[in-house]
């Protein structure tokens, strides 16, 4: 499948703690408005690939405490329905993949509510191809054994565009599930 | 039992030497990512600090509530740990012969603004040296800024840790506080902060700032143990007070306001007042600090007439040793 | 073999590894060298990460830690460290702490002692100047081209040359510059044992740098005053003077901020707002320079005021001494009866109305002693004498003297002088006069104008007036020192032991002499510190090449003409007159006799320290067939030498830190690993260095030389002396070391053994056999606050002085002609030219002089590059910004450096921290380009009473402080920041 997605930014009231919800209450806009996205499923497992405009590419990890770098995560809900804008609960987690621009190896996620992500190595077969031209990311993952999109095929994605210092909950994400 | 450590800083006793700065940069920050960071500086005050403008830029306002604060530039509010020149100016080489210094330019650094203070020479010229560390605060605002509760409390000595585990490297923390005592590191894109040297206090030694420190200027202790100095000195005596109270995080650093030299009128007499504007310190330490110094003054007057005072006799630390007073008895030796 | 640094990488792609002296590849670091040398405490390992806590608790582990010091560093402090090593590498130091205090709650404890530099000498020992190899020059001196060479091949050239160079040119054409730098450990005995072996001159340089407090030697004889820090804390009124210790004194300050604490009052007399004078209760910015006005507006104040101790004045003082009006010259026996003694003064006794011999006076021979018995010696007055030639001349009392000379100093004339109000004035003479036990304390920094010792005087009568020299929590703190004995004979002795002793006397004295000083001893017709004055003297006139580094400098750098422009109109002689005179008399002496030919570093860096470096260079440097940098590391001195050979650092070798008394402890120096790289201990460097030269004469047969005219240098035997007849060898350093404790009563027994675990150990007693007593006080064996002088004030020893008194009035021909008999104000000369910055300097926060200068983690906490501090109304003026690069001038030339805003400077001062490295300059050229170093011709003086020539007591220096400079902007800062000029 192939679309085109309107993204938003999830409400930072919602956000963990005193800080974030206040310090940036006033953030509604997300960094990236929108984002095409085209998933294939083959006997040889998923392949999900996303473009999103991204006027200044942050790539790497160099010495500079206030640079956030670009990266970008898929996730399915091990549940169907399990929400989504609150990255899922202890009893319906989500899991998915972590892109970041500045490693070669993606990251498997897991969360089961805000705040709650962890990471982990990426199953064997899990790679990432990412190119950043004309202002644009260009990312494609190849996920053989991606579990819970297979069992319950919606797909959620976000991406941060570190240029505008978006990381963890500020972020761009699909207002909700995508069903493939 | 919720038990906490804090650490009282004499300001009288400080000399700027910075022994503390470099006790713990050498233990804990001279990796690649955090060889910028100092957990404990000493700046001169009045000043721009470390990093640059820390006062203007933290998560609070001056009545405690929260705004988004900022993270440091590393050139332009920390300075970058400078790389330096040496076999350049050393050996020869194919251009001109080059003098040793940072090879990346320089704009800021961890003491940029050492001895600078404020004031015309020599009416009301002033300054004092500001050691700081993290204030392991009541309520931390690195805590409270963490989506990812990566950074903890310890119930049993109030010590706060950033969790290098949990920690994503997304330095709320770091825009937070208004202390700007946590570090990002970039290397390892994770936050780093002051840990009050936790493995030597996990065996009774008191942090290396602490026991390092050639003015014998700080205690270490626990805010509750009334034979402890740091009881006394908060609790007891009322002389040692936080650094920016209206920060409202309840910080768990204390220090004893500076007294000051006699400022001097436009002919050239002493004016009997401090240099230090009453003022300024106000701004620091919050209007407590009028009485914490009247208070000092007070003990001196006995002293000076030659009757004890319980409060200067802890503060002047004939037996160094009882500066720190932690559970362990093996305080006194490093083993 | 040419050889730069682009082929010293080459060399090294290949393998035959050419380590240039910087950016050292760290090989050393990765061999797992042995750490047996220590025994330290047990290894402290943590289970490797289970959590994450674990990252940082596997920081705090180790495998050994040894007890160290920073021994060879010219400190004035002394702290002990555990050194802490972790896979044969030492990757971080922290203080011991474990000293007690002298009086338990009477005064604080010495705890913990240290600094910033001694936290992270492993940053100097690991750093990037850091030498593991023998180096060669192969291109020009100072072009940076080296090749590495053999430790066999360097000693063996450097052996060859030397032997050479004595040939033609005499043993004493080779300068080794003892420096400041050194310990009081086997390392430096050899060193200095070395180059009295080889008959080599060693220049005391003590006050060339600018250290030493010839006010005071002036004053009391010596110049060394003081006992332990924590006598501060019993002071009820401390003035610093001149001492910023916040900066220049870190383990001690503690004890004035606690003395505040206890009751007394802080001021501080500096023209800067030092980070000491932010604790003060007082601060007085006096004018830079007119110190001493002030001292003398104090005096008169304490005077006139009746608030003066008239009995001590009378006992201790040459205030009774009369004077005679006719010649400015004290009244003497010689004067009054034909055949009588020339050193022996008279005072007027009240009680008798007559005229008696002033106890104290250098002739009373048969009574060495102060007390005044019955006599009431009058302070003040003038009589009619009739001299034994029947001329009737006037005599007043040094005290009717003073009291004429200190009414010039009123007030309110005061006030005029130093720029401070009466108010200020008066606030702080009433504060002194009326304290009970005031105290002065003085740095070696407070000698660096060039009347220092005018102000010196001035601030030491302020004291004395007050009775307070010698009392308990009292008096003048210029740093005492403890005697480690068993070190001087380690330097000197041709036989280990007490044996050596015996040695070293008779190979200086004949029989005769030696009986005469027994039967003095004996016969008490001297007291000790007379005869090992006496002593000390003899040994230097009879066998040391000793000589000062200002009476090379001004014989040999180039500079007569220079220092002549500002300083031959302040006296009726122009200085080279008195420098002839005094060498023609034998007062000061100079070596080389003829040319410098080998110069020799180690404990120093003599092309970073020099004044008027470029002169220095050109005409004394360029002289040389043979430059010698033996040391840890590369500095400006080495840069340009022949040969650098990498000295074991200070965590690598055993030794003593020197034995400053501020703290009363012996500060032992284990070897916590064994040297880095190549790097070999100076012990085994010289010896091995002996044995060649000693094949090399014996080769040809060499005849004895003449050392430097006063005994018989056979090169042919020069190892055999060196190592004691064979008693130790290269590598017994340790065993030394034992012999040194051993010979040292201070070390109260002590061994090596039993310091490798303690580190530290109270000294029993403040020593002294064949050398001067520095302290005075044989009774203090280790307990309690250490006073110094007690031997005068309590024993009522005579000091050692011509008056046998606290001495103000100087009646030696030239001060009296120079109208410097008594303390005066006088003002700073102008040296450089007429420029309207004062340029003044401190010692470094930062550095122990340039051993930290280029320190990467000590340089992150300041701005990178040397920097000079300007007032913010100066900058705005001169319309520079805080950071630029500025130009400073003067007569002498220009040099750049960045300008640093701060409030804490007085307007007019240009004022640094000094010991930069001139390679931190752009074209290599600091400020001692310019900066003249006047040398006080009355310095030069000798041949009456204590003002002669002693090694680090009484000799010639110079002056940096009165240097003046303009500075311009510079408008392209692009430009200025862009290397160019040095090849």
């Amino acid at each position: 499948m192939k679309t085109t997605v309107t993204l938003i930014a999830p409400p930072t009231a919602m956000q963990p703690g005193g800080y974030i919800a206040t310090a940036y209450a006033d953030r509604s806009q997300p960094g990236t408005s929108r984002a095409d996205l085209e998933v294939q499923e083959s006997t040889a497992g998923w392949t999900v690939a996303l473009r999103w405009r991204a006027p200044q590419a942050v790539i790497d990890a160099t010495d500079n405490p206030r640079q956030f770098i670009d990266g970008a995560a898929l996730f399915a809900p091990t549940v169907k329905d399990a929400p989504w804008i609150s990255m899922g609960t202890p009893d319906m987690p989500l899991e998915g993949v972590l892109w970041r621009a500045d490693r070669a190896q993606p990251w498997r996620v897991s969360a089961q509510g805000l705040g709650s992500v962890q990471r982990a190595e990426a199953p064997a077969g899990w790679t990432t191809a990412a190119r950043y031209a004309n202002g644009t990311w260009q990312l494609t993952f190849t996920l053989p054994a991606f579990a819970a999109l297979t069992v319950t095929r919606q797909l959620g994605f976000a991406v941060w565009q570190g240029a505008q210092s978006e990381r963890a909950g500020l972020k761009s994400v699909t207002p909700g599930w995508i069903n493939l | 039992m919720n038990r906490q450590l804090a650490m009282v800083l004499d300001l009288n006793k400080c000399l700027g030497c910075q022994t503390c700065t470099v006790a713990c940069k050498k233990l804990w920050n001279q990796d690649q990512g955090t060889d910028y960071a100092y957990w404990n500086n000493v700046e001169t005050a009045p000043g721009k600090g470390f990093p640059r403008l820390w006062q203007e830029t933290g998560g609070r306002n001056a009545d405690g509530s929260v705004k988004r604060g900022e993270i440091p530039s590393l050139d332009a509010d920390y300075g970058r740990a400078w790389k330096f020149n040496h076999d350049k100016t050393f050996f020869k080489s194919n251009g001109p012969r080059e003098w040793l210094k940072p090879e990346s330019g320089t704009q800021w650094g961890p003491n940029w603004d050492e001895d600078h203070g404020a004031g015309a020479y020599p009416q009301e010229n002033h300054y004092f040296y500001l050691p700081r560390l993290c204030n392991h605060c009541t309520h931390p605002a690195c805590l409270d800024a963490c989506p990812r509760g990566a950074i903890e409390k310890r119930s049993d000595n109030g010590i706060v840790l950033v969790n290098q585990d949990q920690c994503h490297g997304y330095r709320f923390c770091v825009e937070a506080c208004p202390y700007k005592k946590v570090y990002f590191d970039p290397k390892r894109q994770v936050s780093t902060k002051c840990i009050f040297c936790l493995p030597r206090i996990e065996e009774g030694v008191a942090p290396a700032c602490a026991r390092q420190c050639p003015g014998r200027l700080r205690f270490v202790g626990f805010l509750d143990d009334p034979a402890g100095p740091i009881h006394k000195l908060v609790n007891e005596y009322k002389v040692a007070i936080p650094l920016h109270p209206e920060f409202g995080t309840g910080p768990n650093v204390y220090y004893v306001p500076p007294l000051s030299p006699e400022g001097i009128d436009d002919e050239g007499r002493p004016t009997g007042k401090p240099r230090i504007p009453p003022a300024y310190l106000e701004s620091l330490f919050g209007p407590a600090v009028h009485d914490a110094m009247a208070r000092l003054a007070a003990e001196r007057e006995k002293t000076t007439r030659g009757e004890g005072s319980a409060v200067m006799d802890l503060l002047i630390a004939y037996d160094w040793s009882k500066n720190f007073a932690l559970d362990d008895a093996r305080t006194r030796e490093v083993i | 073999m040419k050889s730069d640094r682009r082929s010293f990488l080459k060399i090294s792609a290949v393998g035959a590894v050419a380590a240039a002296a910087a950016g050292l590849p760290l090989w050393h670091m990765r061999r797992a060298a042995s750490t047996g040398l220590g025994d330290g405490r047990p290894p402290r390992t943590v289970a490797p990460l289970d959590n994450w806590q674990d990252l940082y608790r596997q920081r705090w582990t180790w495998d050994h830690v040894a007890k160290g010091s920073h021994g060879w560093l010219n400190c004035r402090s002394a702290c002990e460290w555990d050194i802490y090593v972790k896979k044969g590498v030492v990757v971080r130091e922290e203080q011991t702490a474990q000293y007690e205090s002298s009086e338990p709650g009477v005064v604080p404890d010495f705890n913990p002692r240290g600094c910033n530099k001694g936290a992270c000498y492993t940053e100097v020992m690991y750093g990037p100047s850091r030498l593991t190899v023998p180096l060669k020059r192969v291109g020009e001196r100072g072009s940076g081209q080296w090749e590495r060479v053999s430790w066999d091949q360097a000693i063996d050239e450097i052996a060859h040359k030397m032997v050479d160079i004595a040939e033609k040119y005499g043993t004493d054409s080779v300068v080794q510059d003892l420096g400041p730098h050194f310990d009081n450990g086997p390392t430096t005995a050899g060193r200095i044992r070395f180059f009295n072996k080889f008959g080599g001159v060693i220049p005391d340089d003590w006050a060339e740098i600018g250290d030493l407090n010839l006010g005071a030697t002036l004053t009391f004889g010596f110049p060394h005053v003081g006992g332990s820090s924590d006598e501060w804390f019993l002071s009820d009124y401390l003035v610093v003077w001149m001492m910023n210790p916040s900066v220049t004194q870190i383990p001690d300050a503690h004890f004035l901020y606690e003395a505040k604490y206890n009751g007394a009052k802080l001021a501080v007399i500096d023209p800067i707002y030092s980070a000491t004078a932010t604790h003060a209760d007082l601060w007085i910015p006096v004018a830079q320079g007119t110190d001493a006005a002030l001292a003398l507006c104090i005096a008169r104040h304490i005077w006139e005021s009746g608030k003066h101790d008239e009995k001590y004045l009378q006992e201790q003082s040459d205030l009774p001494v009369l004077v005679r009006l006719d010649t400015g010259r004290f009244l003497r026996e010689d004067d009054m009866v034909a055949g009588g003694r020339e050193t022996v003064m008279f005072v007027h006794d009240r009680k008798t109305n007559a005229r008696v011999p002033a106890p104290g006076s250098e002739g009373l021979t048969d009574q060495p002693m102060l007390h005044l018995g019955e006599l009431d010696p009058a302070l003040e007055g003038g009589w009619d004498v009739q001299l034994a030639d029947g001329k009737t001349v006037q005599v007043v009392t040094v005290g009717t003297l003073l009291r004429e000379q200190l009414a010039l100093y009123s007030v309110e004339a005061t006030a005029k002088i130093t720029g401070l109000h009466s108010a200020m004035i008066t606030r702080l003479a009433e504060g002194f006069a009326n304290a009970e036990r005031p105290m002065i304390l003085s740095s070696w920094g407070s000698n660096r104008y060039f009347h220092s010792d005018l102000m010196n005087r001035a601030k030491i009568l302020c004291l004395t007036l007050k009775g307070a020299i010698g009392r308990r929590g009292a008096g003048y703190h210029s740093t005492g020192w403890f005697s480690i004995d068993g070190f001087d004979l380690a330097s000197e002795a041709d036989k280990p032991g007490v044996g050596g002793l015996l040695g070293l006397l008779t190979h200086a004295f004949s029989p005769g002499e030696m009986w005469a000083i027994a039967t003095d001893l004996v016969a008490k017709r001297k007291t000790l510190m007379e005869v090992t004055r006496e002593q000390t003297q003899l040994l230097m006139d009879k066998e040391a090449c000793a000589t000062n580094s200002a009476s090379i400098n001004y014989n040999y750098q180039g500079i007569k003409d220079k220092l002549a422009a500002y300083q031959d109109n302040l006296y009726p002689q122009p200085t080279e007159a008195y420098v002839n005179e005094a060498q023609a008399r034998g007062w000061m002496p100079l070596y080389p006799r003829k040319q410098v030919k080998a110069w020799f570093t180690g404990g120093n860096n003599v092309l970073r320290r020099t004044n008027m470096t470029g002169e220095f260079m050109a005409n004394l440097w360029t002289n040389l067939d043979l430059a010698v940098d033996v040391n840890p590391k590369l500095t400006f001195t080495g840069m340009n030498a022949d040969f650098v050979l990498p000295a074991a650092g200070y965590y690598e070798k055993p030794g003593i830190k020197y034995p400053v008394a501020y703290v009363p402890y012996l500060h032992y120096c284990d070897a916590a690993i064994r040297p880095v790289g190549e790097a070999k201990n100076e012990w085994e460097i010289y010896f091995l260095l002996a044995e060649r030269i000693q094949q090399i004469a014996r080769e040809k047969n060499l005849a004895p030389f003449d050392g430097c005219g006063k005994r018989e240098i056979d090169l042919k035997q020069i190892a055999e002396r060196y190592s004691f007849g064979r008693e130790f060898g290269a590598g017994d350093v340790e065993k030394v070391m034992q012999n040194i404790l051993d010979l040292s009563p201070a070390a109260g027994g002590a061994s090596v053994r039993e310091l490798k675990e303690s580190g530290i150990t109270k000294y029993a007693e403040t020593g002294a056999i064949a050398y001067q007593n520095q302290l005075y006080n044989a009774e203090w064996k280790g307990e309690g606050v250490l006073q110094a002088l007690q031997h005068f004030i309590k024993d009522k020893w005579r000091w050692p002085t011509l008056t046998g008194r606290q001495q103000f009035y100087i009646d030696h021909p030239w001060f009296v002609g120079g109208g410097e008999s008594l303390p005066t104000y006088k003002t700073s000369p102008k040296a450089g030219g007429d420029y309207p910055f004062q340029m003044v300097s401190c010692h470094a926060r930062w550095s122990v002089h340039s051993i930290w200068r280029d320190t990467p983690m000590m340089l992150r906490l300041q701005r990178g590059e040397p920097v000079m501090y300007l007032n913010p109304s100066d900058i705005t003026r001169l319309d520079i910004r805080d950071g630029d690069y500025a130009e400073f001038h003067n007569d002498h030339g220009a040099f750049q450096m960045r300008v640093k805003e701060s409030t804490m400077v007085r307007p007019g001062v240009a004022y640094y921290f000094h010991a930069w490295e001139p390679y931190q300059f752009k074209d290599h050229k600091s400020y001692k380009w310019i900066t003249p170093g006047l040398m006080k011709p009355m310095h030069f003086a000798g041949g009456e009473g204590h003002v002669q020539w002693r090694f680090a007591i009484w000799e010639p220096g110079s002056a940096v402080q009165d240097t003046r400079v303009g500075i311009r902007r510079i408008a392209d800062q692009q430009a200025a920041a862009t290397a160019g000029g040095v090849a």
